[in-house]
């Protein structure tokens, strides 16, 4: 199981801890807002001081998995009315350090959509139903930035000239999901469809004079929303030099994200348990503190 | 609950067209001519204009059926939402088209209120789902 670290920075004035601590006190049917993450819901949550836990799942539209075996033909796996079948990811809030550890599932719940779930169960939990305008709008949910190694922030910091930024994006066109979503024909048609435009490639270069440079604070922005959207992101790197006859450096931050593959016991149902899962995270999340990896 | 924007794409012509009701009825004092026979000939032919043009239309989608963004639209489960929306177009021209024709019965004297609230009703509902079909075609049309 990949498992990916981030810093948790909250808007206003409720804290990630206490926004899904009153999510978990509505019903399950409730937990669910419509909106950019319509479908996915808080599913599981656990206090535990320092650590706090929880589960978001949401339905797996479209195809779904089947029962296999070496002498058998792939069979369905029957589901009965009402159902479908879902996908969970696990996370975990540690309180100390504001750093939020992610189960990577590629088919479930990704953090940007969380992102927008929790703002949208914000601007509930405060009794509106749309996003305020102007300035107010920023004072819900959380932003989420990337944790990088240690090795590559310094880098970056050293960067006194960044010259260039350079980032590629998949935009994998309309899904089942949009349907799900509630996306309008319309809307769906205003994207680029066809499979010829499936990335996308935006390249930021400073002017060719050699002493010219971007603004730093302006790219570690780009770098923090990057990274929190990674699923969509195809590469991202950076270039630039430490002084002005230094040589010029490329670093790969999606190569520079903190990361670790665990493995994962699976289950009799093909699923890793909770348990197992949430213990991953903790010991992911130990492994870096001790190495002051997080702080 | 705030409605989707696909829910709004569902029904806005029958919004529309309920507004637009409202608006004769309030605003336009319920004007209706008093021998509409003109008025109803020409409605037969805008209406079969319109509901050809759909017809039309249909075919041309069917026609690019195999091109990679409808393959896509197909895979998304939206192939089924826009022939709804065919559907309903071409219905609502039809629908008001027998209205129109079912006037000639009143040949030569002002017809009852119901059949001037469903003429009008029609009228409008008509004139948006063509427009709803009319804007997603051309869209769609860009990417093929």
């Amino acid at each position: 199981m990949k498992i990916l670290a981030y810093r948790v920075h909250q808007h206003g004035d409720v804290t990630f801890p206490e926004l899904l601590s009153a999510l978990s006190n509505l019903p399950i049917a409730e937990r669910v807002f419509e909106g950019k993450a319509s479908g996915l819901r808080l599913e599981d949550f656990r206090d535990e001081g320092d650590h706090v836990y929880a589960d978001f799942a949401v339905k797996r539209f479209g195809h779904g998995p089947g029962r296999i075996s070496d002498n058998e033909r792939i069979a369905e796996i029957a589901l009965a009315p009402g159902e479908s079948f879902g996908e969970d990811t696990g996370v975990l809030f540690h309180r100390p350090t504001a750093s939020l550890i992610v189960q990577y599932n590629h088919v479930g719940p990704r953090l940007t959509r969380i992102q927008h779930y929790l703002y949208a169960a914000h601007l509930q939990a405060d009794g509106r139903r749309r996003k305020p305008r102007g300035a107010a709008g920023q004072a819900y949910g959380f932003g989420m930035g990337a944790i990088l190694k240690p090795g590559a922030v310094q880098k970056i910091r050293d960067m006194g000239l960044v010259r260039e930024f350079e980032f590629e994006i998949a935009m994998p066109g309309v899904g089942r999901a949009d349907l799900a979503a509630g996306r309008s024909l319309s809307a769906v048609l205003d994207a680029p469809l066809p499979d010829g435009i499936e990335r996308l490639r935006i390249a930021m270069v400073a002017n060719s004079s050699r002493d010219s440079h971007m603004d730093r604070n302006a790219v570690m922005g780009f770098i923090n929303d990057l990274l929190a959207a990674r699923q969509i992101v195809q590469s991202a790197n950076v270039k630039g030099r430490e002084f002005d006859l230094a040589k010029t450096e490329d670093l790969s931050l999606l190569d520079e994200q903190l990361d670790i593959e665990l493995e994962v016991r699976v289950g009799a149902g093909g699923r890793a348990a909770q348990a197992d899962r949430w213990r991953a995270l903790q010991v992911a999340l130990d492994g870096w503190l001790q190495n002051g990896d997080i702080a | 609950m705030k409605p989707t924007p696909l829910a709004l794409e569902k029904i806005w012509p029958y919004l529309a067209a309920a507004l637009g009701l409202a608006g004769w009825w309030y605003l336009g004092e319920m004007r209706f001519p008093e021998a509409p026979d003109n008025l109803l000939a020409a409605t037969g032919n805008t209406v079969a204009v319109l509901v050809g043009f759909l017809a039309a239309s249909k075919a041309i989608v069917l026609s690019i059926s195999e091109s990679r963004v409808f393959e896509r639209l197909k895979a998304a489960g939206y192939n089924d939402l826009l022939f709804a929306y065919f559907y309903q177009g071409i219905a609502a021209g039809i629908a008001f088209l027998a209205i129109s024709i079912f006037g000639f019965f009143y040949s030569n004297k002002a017809p009852p209120d119901w059949y001037k609230f469903t003429w009008v009703y029609l009228a409008f509902l008509s004139f948006f789902c063509f427009i709803r079909v009319v804007k997603i075609l051309f869209k769609l049309l860009r990417w093929v």
